[in-house]
C-alpha cells in the first residue's frame, strides 16, 4: 500500500498542477461561450478535460519507459503491478480532480446558479477517460519503446519489404473496417457491435501495455515485440472474426428463418418475396429477402441491399435489385471493372449487371447530392432490355443495348412526388406526378418515350392532399386517393386514359378511401370512420354497384386472394383476423384468425401488378407464428409451405 | 562456485534482434567485494547491469541475486541492493524531497537522516527540482539514495560518466568511505580505470562479447606488473587486433 500510494504521488505531482490549471480555465468555457451565442455544454467540457487527463496521465506512463528512464521505476523493489496499479489510481484522482476545477470554475463563472447542478457525469464521460488513458499509454509506450534508434543505412531490399508491409496493413485495415461497416450497416444497426469492436481494440491496447511493463520491465526491444503480439493477435482475432460474422449473419438461408414479417408475390403469382426475421443479426432492423419457389418450395437468399428490390417486369419475367456487396468497397470495385452492384435476371438466366446513370450512384456522389441521389428502384421491362430507373430526384431510362437516355423532364422537377414507372405494350412508360402548393396537389399522368425523354400530359386532376396514385395492371386507369384538408373527408377518383372525360370522384367526404382494381376490371374501395367502414363496389367506369358495411376495425382491401374474393384485415380487441369478403355479394365469406395476407398495389405508390387471383402468389397468408401458408380454396385450411434450401 | 557469492551470473548471453551483445558470460561476486566491470564502449556492460537487476530478461542463461533467480525474484532480490545509474533517470520536474519519499516508500529500511547529511554535503537543496541539479549533483544525488536502503549489495553503472575531476574524486571519496563503514558487496561498470584500481578487489573485462579476463585486480598487477589501465589496453587492444 505504501508504495501504491507513493507512486500515485509522484504521478500526481508531476501531472497535477498543468492539468488542473487547464481544468479551470476549461470551466470557464461555458460561461466564455454563452457570451458569444455559442453555448457550450459543462458536461462536453468535461468530456474533453477527461479525454486530456486520460491522454496526459497514460502518456507519461507509457513514456516513462523511454530509453534512460525506465530503471527509475522498476530498478527498486517495486512489483510490476503496483506500479501499474498506482498509475491507474492517480489517473482516477486526477479525473476526480479536473472535475472539481472545471466544475468549481463554472459554478464561479455562469450566471444561471438556478440551473447549475453538479450531477452531470454519465458513463460517457467513464469512457472517454478510460479509452484516452489506454490509448495514451498504449501510443506513449509504443513510441517509447520502439522509436528506432541509431542505424545503418537501410538497403533497398529492406525498404521495400517497409513499403510492402504498410501496404499490406493498410489494405487488410481497410478490408476489415469495411466490413464491419457493411455488417453494421446492414444486419447489426446498433450501438453493441461497435462497442465489441472497437471495444476489443482498446483493451487488446491495455492487454499489450501491461503485458509489455510486466513482462518486458525495462527491455524496450521485449516490450515492443509483447505490445506488438498481443495487438497483432487482437487484430487477427478481430479480423477473422469480422470476416466470419461477415459470411455467416449475411448469409441465412431458409432454416435460419424465425419470422416472415413481409411478403409480396411476383405478378405472375408464381414466386414469393419474402422479408423475414432470421436467427442472426439484429433481431428488430435485419429482414434479409428470400424468394420462394411456390411450387416446390425452394426458397434462396437474394442478396439486396435494404429496400432495394425486388422489382419485377409487368409480367414477372424480368427481376430487378441493389446487390448486397460490401458498400464501402464498391467505388472500388466500379474502378477495378466490377461495375455497378445494380443486376438484372431474366427467367432461370444467370444475374447480370446493369448500370445506372452516375448522377444516381448514391452514398458516393460528391458535393450536397450525397444522400438523395440513390436509387429508389429499377423497373424492368418485359424484356429484360430497358429499365426506367428512379432516384427520389429524378428519373432517367437505360438500356442494356443502347446504354443511357436523356434525362425525362417530368412536371414539377425534382420536387414532384412519384409513383411507380409502368411500361406499355406500345414502348412508352406510364408515370404520375404530385406536385404540392399551398394544401393542393396537382396530379399529373404522363407518357414518356424513353429514347428521347419527351413527355405527353394524358390526364391532370387538381386535388386536396393526394395520398396516393396507383395504376390498373395495364396502367388505362389511375386510382387516385386523398386524405382531404381534414383526415374524415377524403376522396377517391377514377382516372381513364385516353377517355375524353375529366375525373370522376368515385367516393366522397370520406376517411381514408383505399381500394385496388380487381382482376375483372371492378374497384374496390374501403373507407370510413373505424365503427361505420364499408365497402364499396364499382364497375370498370366508376359507377358504384355495391356498398357493403364491413364490422368494426375492419382495415382496407390488401388483395384480391380469389377471383372477386378480397382480403381484408381486421383488428379489433384481440388477434389480427383476415376477413374475406365476397365483391360480388357482399358476403363475408371467412375469417381466418392471426392471419395475414400479403400486401398487393393498395398503398401508395407500387405498381399496378398484382398476381392473378387464385394463383398461389395471391393465396399466401402469413400465420400468428410468421410461417408462409397457402389457403388452397375457400373452404380449405391455410397449409403451410416448406421453404427448402435450393439443392 | 563459492557458497557465499552474493551474485552468480550464469552463461547468460544477451542478443538485441539478430545482434549478439553477449555470449555466455558468467562470474561471481562474493560478499563483501568491490567487482569492476570494464570493457570498451558498447562491450555490453550495461546489459549486464540491467540482467543483474531483473530489468532485462536475458536471451540464455540466468542471473542470481542472493540465491534468488533475479528475473524471477526482482522485488525480494531488489529489497537488499541499490541501483546508481549511468544518468539519473528521475523525471526533471519532480522536487528533491518527493524523489527522496518515493524512495523512501519502497524500501522497508530506510535511512532519511544519512539521506539527508549527503544531500546537506553535497549542497543538494530539498525542493530543488532534479532537471535544475547539476550532473555532479545528481550523481551525489542518485548515490545518497541508493545508501538510503543500507544495501548489501550496490551496483553502479558507470556513475561517473561526465563528471569532472573534482565531481569524479568527491563520488569515489565518499563511495570509498559508505564502503569502510559497511561492507558492502558492489559492482560498478566504469571507464575511470584511475578512480576504481584503489577500490576494486576483482575485475572482469568484456571484449568481444565475452569476458576476456577476470581476476582479482591485485593479483593481475603483481602477476602482470602493469597498471589495470595498462592491462585493460592490452587485453582489449590485443582483442581487437586479433579481430
Amino acid at each position: 500500500m505504501k508504495q501504491l500510494i507513493a507512486v500515485t504521488r509522484l504521478d500526481l505531482r508531476r501531472l497535477s498542477f498543468p492539468l488542473l490549471a487547464c481544468a479551470l480555465v476549461a470551466g470557464l468555457t461555458p460561461a466564455f461561450a454563452s457570451g458569444l451565442g455559442s453555448p457550450v455544454r459543462v458536461d462536453a467540457v468535461l468530456a474533453v478535460a477527461f479525454i486530456v487527463v486520460g491522454v496526459a496521465a497514460g502518456g507519461t506512463f507509457g513514456y516513462d519507459f523511454a530509453e534512460g528512464r525506465g530503471s527509475f521505476f522498476l530498478a527498486r523493489p517495486l512489483p510490476a503491478f503496483t506500479l501499474v496499479a498506482g498509475r491507474i489510481l492517480s489517473g482516477l484522482l486526477l479525473a476526480a480532480g479536473t472535475f472539481v476545477s472545471v466544475m468549481a470554475a463554472h459554478w464561479v463563472s455562469t450566471s444561471d446558479a438556478a440551473t447549475f447542478h453538479f450531477l452531470v457525469l454519465s458513463r460517457t464521460h467513464a469512457y472517454a477517460l478510460a479509452i484516452a488513458w489506454t490509448m495514451g499509454l498504449y501510443l506513449g509506450l509504443a513510441a517509447a519503446t520502439q522509436a528506432r534508434s541509431e542505424e545503418g543505412p537501410r538497403s533497398i531490399a529492406a525498404v521495400a519489404a517497409v513499403v510492402i508491409r504498410v501496404t499490406v496493413i493498410l489494405a487488410v485495415t481497410m478490408l476489415v473496417f469495411g466490413l464491419f461497416a457493411d455488417l453494421v450497416l446492414r444486419a447489426y444497426l446498433a450501438q453493441g457491435p461497435a462497442r465489441l469492436f472497437f471495444g476489443s481494440f482498446v483493451w487488446g491496447a491495455f492487454a499489450a501495455s501491461v503485458a509489455g511493463i510486466m513482462a518486458g520491465r525495462t527491455d524496450r526491444l521485449r516490450i515492443a515485440r509483447i505490445q506488438n503480439t498481443v495487438m497483432a493477435g487482437v487484430a487477427v482475432v478481430t479480423s477473422v472474426s469480422v470476416c466470419g460474422v461477415w459470411l455467416w449473419a449475411l448469409s441465412p438461408g431458409p432454416e435460419n428463418i424465425l419470422a416472415i414479417k413481409d411478403v409480396e408475390s411476383s405478378p405472375d403469382g408464381r414466386f414469393a418475396y419474402i422479408h423475414a426475421s432470421v436467427d442472426r443479426g439484429d433481431p428488430t432492423t435485419y429482414r434479409p429477402t428470400f424468394i420462394v419457389d411456390l411450387a416446390s418450395g425452394a426458397t434462396r437468399l437474394l442478396k439486396t441491399d435494404p429496400f432495394q428490390g425486388p422489382w419485377t417486369s409487368a409480367d414477372g419475367k424480368v427481376m430487378t435489385w441493389a446487390e448486397g456487396t460490401p458498400v464501402f468497397f464498391r467505388p472500388l470495385i466500379r474502378k477495378v471493372g466490377g461495375g455497378s452492384h445494380y443486376r438484372m435476371q431474366a427467367g432461370e438466366g444467370l444475374p447480370l449487371t446493369i448500370e445506372v446513370p452516375l448522377s444516381m450512384r448514391g452514398l458516393f456522389v460528391p458535393g450536397p447530392r450525397f444522400l438523395i441521389d440513390s436509387v429508389s428502384s429499377i423497373t424492368p421491362s418485359t424484356d429484360g432490355d430497358l429499365f426506367a430507373i428512379q432516384s427520389p430526384r429524378e428519373l432517367r431510362f437505360m438500356s442494356r443495348t443502347r446504354g443511357e437516355f436523356p434525362e425525362v423532364k417530368l412536371p414539377g422537377g425534382a420536387s414532384a412526388r412519384r409513383g411507380a414507372i409502368q411500361f406499355l405494350p406500345n414502348g412508352l412508360a406510364r408515370a404520375a406526378t404530385v406536385v404540392e402548393s399551398g394544401g393542393q396537389s396537382q396530379v399529373t399522368v404522363v407518357d414518356i418515350e424513353p429514347r428521347t425523354g419527351a413527355v405527353t400530359e394524358v390526364a391532370t386532376l387538381s386535388a386536396t392532399r393526394v395520398a396516393g396514385v396507383r395504376f390498373d395492371k395495364d396502367a388505362s386507369r389511375a386510382l387516385i386517393s386523398t386524405t382531404g384538408a381534414e383526415a374524415s373527408r377524403g376522396s377517391a377518383f377514377l382516372i381513364q386514359m385516353g377517355a375524353a372525360s375529366a375525373p370522376r370522384e368515385i367516393v366522397a367526404e370520406s376517411r381514408l378511401p383505399m381500394g385496388l382494381f380487381l382482376d375483372d376490371g371492378r374497384i374496390a374501395i374501403a373507407s370510413g370512420d373505424r365503427a361505420t367502414r364499408t365497402l364499396q363496389v364499382f364497375s370498370r367506369e366508376g359507377d358504384l354497384l355495391r356498398s357493403i358495411p364491413l364490422r368494426e376495425g375492419v382495415g382496407f382491401p390488401s388483395i384480391e386472394m380469389f377471383p372477386g374474393v378480397v382480403a381484408m384485415p381486421r383488428s379489433y380487441n384481440g388477434p389480427e383476423e383476415l376477413e374475406l369478403i365476397d365483391c360480388g355479394t357482399g358476403a363475408a365469406l371467412r375469417s381466418l384468425k392471426g392471419f395475414r395476407a400479403i400486401v398487393g398495389p393498395v398503398l401508395g405508390w407500387r405498381a399496378g401488378y398484382a398476381p392473378p387471383p387464385g394463383s398461389p402468389g395471391a393465396r399466401l397468408v402469413i400465420s400468428p407464428d410468421g410461417s408462409l401458408n397457402d389457403l388452397p380454396s375457400l373452404q380449405g385450411e391455410p397449409r403451410r409451405i416448406h421453404l427448402q434450401p435450393l439443392p | 562456485m563459492s557458497d557465499d557469492a552474493v551474485v552468480r551470473v550464469e552463461e547468460i548471453s544477451v542478443r538485441y534482434r539478430k545482434k549478439l551483445v553477449i555470449d555466455k558470460v558468467s562470474f561471481e561476486v562474493a560478499r563483501g567485494s568491490v567487482f569492476a566491470l570494464l570493457g570498451r564502449n558498447g562491450a555490453g556492460k550495461s546489459s549486464i547491469i540491467r540482467c543483474l537487476l531483473g530489468l532485462q530478461k536475458p536471451t540464455t542463461g540466468r542471473v542470481r541475486v542472493f540465491g534468488d533467480d533475479v528475473w524471477a525474484h526482482r522485488t525480494r532480490a531488489l529489497e537488499k541492493a541499490a541501483y546508481v545509474p549511468e544518468t539519473f533517470d528521475a523525471p526533471g520536474q519532480l522536487r528533491v524531497r518527493d524523489v527522496a519519499a518515493y524512495h523512501a516508500a519502497m524500501y522497508s529500511a530506510w535511512d532519511a537522516t544519512s539521506v539527508s547529511a549527503r544531500l546537506a554535503r553535497a549542497g543538494i537543496s530539498d525542493v530543488a527540482t532534479v532537471s535544475s541539479l547539476s550532473k555532479g549533483q545528481k550523481a551525489l544525488f542518485s548515490l545518497a539514495l541508493a545508501l538510503g536502503s543500507h544495501p548489501q549489495l550496490l551496483i553502479l553503472d558507470d556513475p561517473t560518466l561526465g563528471l569532472d575531476v573534482v565531481a569524479r574524486n568527491d563520488f569515489f571519496s565518499d563511495f570509498i568511505g559508505e564502503l569502510a563503514d559497511r561492507g558492502t558487496t558492489v559492482i560498478l561498470t566504469t571507464h575511470d580505470l584511475a578512480g576504481v584500481e584503489g577500490i576494486a578487489d576483482r575485475v572482469g573485462i568484456l571484449q568481444g562479447h565475452l569476458l576476456a579476463l577476470e581476476a582479482d585486480v591485485e593479483v593481475l598487477k603483481e602477476q602482470r606488473g602493469q597498471s589495470l589501465e595498462q592491462i585493460f589496453t592490452e587485453v582489449t587492444g590485443s582483442a581487437r587486433k586479433a579481430s
